[in-house]
């Protein structure tokens, strides 16, 4: 009798996707914060030329 | 600041352990004018004892089976205080900026700093042991005992002038020797008290030639560690 | 200098991100379900995936440390932190997988063998090299320590796996109920999953670190060039 273990699977891989997922996400994010404080800085940099 | 006054000649062997004496003399003066180090390993380690002694309350019998575990965990934590002291007590003075102008290979200050430490942790040991002893009533003198004290405080010394040189370098140095020094500690800690209970409570011969050469090899792996990479660590 | 991301990087992305999707697809309807363990064993696939490309991470920030020390060239230093972050990650994510796969398995969450415990003292190890990073502000100064940190660090690892299974050796521990041992049969659906996951995961990891160390050199750079202007 195989065991029902469909819930583990599906836990494992919502962890798998979150996981990866999140990653990606705060990558993202992270160079987004990046390039705004760089198009501030080149605002700054402009303004007082 | 003696130590600016030291003339040493790059590239004589007699030379390398004069410096390494010299350094050496100086942080053991220092210690016996003050004992501010082997005053705080001191009483940390006892109050650690103390702590381990209440919170488990164990019966007669289970206290030499644990006596390896609570001493050897005892001696990590009191030997942060005299690793973060050895290093902060360059930094305070402005020693740090004197050891990297003075004229010779760093490696001296590794060796040096290396030797003091054990000398400390090893004093702090033979008291913690006498006190687990008394306080406990078990017997702990045992000549095998206190060759894996040696082996596995000088491992321990060992990666921790290491880190403690590193994390000295940091503002909030404090705090961040624990965290950066114990998960490299694991293996140390692992091979000593097991080595430390075989030996205490009798065991598997074999075992615990295992565990002392794990012991061995840490020591090695780190002296040659500490060797090659100490100069990077203070160089700019 | 900020760089963009090359086009061969855009290109890989979407390579990467169609071939975790048909992965998935392969895990989901492809393969077969396990007769003792049932569906969770198609865990394994993105676990053992997971974890080697986490190991991968270590592995390289622990040849850019050495690089760095030895060239003194920065972008070394960015490569180690985008392997350790990656590595982190991704074992993490593997650590927690395979403890999702061990439950129904062993009916337990964790235990101490060696190779899990040796990951998770890995882990604290890689941890505390982000807690050096986050005290040292001098770009040369942190770039350096971080080095000697992760070379440590990554020495005592094989040495605490050796410990820790000597000391298992010596007090075998019974896993749960001792006639599972987490070992299946695999047929060949299965093996061309497994290695197709890891080939996946392979890509996955060159893209994910190739955009981390570009992310890391780009804000490096800015904040030299705003601490120059000071």
């Amino acid at each position: 009798m195989t065991p029902d273990t469909l819930n583990y699977f599906v836990a494992g891989y919502i962890v798998v996707v979150l996981g990866i997922g999140g990653y990606i996400l705060s990558l993202v994010i992270r160079s987004a914060s990046l390039k705004r404080k760089l198009d501030q800085k080149s605002d700054q940099d402009s303004t007082r030329e | 600041m003696g130590l600016l006054s030291i003339k040493v000649y790059w590239g004589d062997e007699m030379k390398f352990l004069k410096a390494t004496w010299a350094i050496l003399c100086k942080d053991l003066l220092t210690e016996k004018r003050t004992f501010v180090t082997m005053g705080s390993m001191l009483v940390f380690a006892l109050i650690v004892i103390l702590i381990f002694m209440f919170a488990f309350d164990l019966a007669v019998g289970l206290r030499k089976e644990a006596a390896s575990g609570i001493i050897w965990v005892t001696l990590c934590f009191a030997g942060t205080l005299s690793l973060d002291r050895t290093m902060a007590l360059e930094r305070d003075a402005e020693g740090i900026d004197g050891l990297r102008l003075a004229p010779f290979d760093h490696t001296v200050v590794f060796v040096a700093k290396v030797l003091t430490n054990w000398v400390y942790l090893l004093i702090i040991a033979v008291i913690v042991l006498a006190a687990y002893a008394l306080f406990g009533n078990v017997m702990l003198f045992n000549g095998g005992f206190f060759a894996i004290i040696l082996l596995g405080t000088f491992g321990y010394i060992l990666i921790g002038i290491l880190v403690a040189t590193l994390n000295m370098q940091i503002k909030s140095h404090g705090p961040l020797l624990s965290v950066l020094l114990f998960p490299l500690l694991i293996p140390l800690l692992l091979a000593a008290v097991n080595a430390s209970s075989l030996v205490l409570n009798g065991g598997d011969p074999a075992g615990l030639r295992t565990w002392v050469n794990v012991l061995i090899g840490y020591d090695l792996l780190f002296l040659a560690a500490g060797i090659l990479l100490y100069d990077k660590i203070l160089d700019e | 200098m900020i760089k963009k991301a090359p086009k061969t990087l855009l290109v890989m992305d979407a390579l990467a991100a169609l071939g975790l999707i048909s992965a998935l697809v392969l895990v989901f309807f492809f393969t077969p379900v396990e007769q003792t363990m049932g569906m969770v064993q198609k865990v394994f696939y993105f676990h053992v995936a997971a974890t080697w490309t986490g190991m991968l991470g270590f592995l390289l920030a622990m040849v850019a440390s050495v690089a760095y020390l030895k060239t003194k060239k920065l972008d070394w230093d960015s490569a180690a932190v985008a392997g350790t972050e990656i590595g982190m990650v991704f074992v993490l994510i593997g650590i927690i997988t395979g403890s999702i796969w061990a439950k129904p398995i062993w009916n337990t969450w964790w235990t101490w063998d060696p190779r899990l415990t040796t990951t998770f003292i890995m882990e604290l190890i890689y941890a505390a090299y982000f807690v050096l990073r986050a005290n040292l502000t001098e770009i040369r100064q942190r770039a350096r320590l971080a080095s000697i940190y992760a070379i440590v660090g990554f020495t005592t690892v094989p040495l605490t796996f050796l410990s820790i299974r000597i000391f298992r050796s010596i007090h075998p521990v019974v896993i749960g109920d001792s006639s599972s041992s987490g070992m299946f049969a695999m047929s060949s659906s299965m093996l061309f999953t497994f290695i197709y996951s890891l080939v996946v995961f392979s890509l996955f990891f060159v893209v994910v670190f190739w955009h981390r160390y570009l992310l890391e050199n780009n804000q490096r750079n800015l904040t030299t060039i705003i601490m120059e202007e000071d």
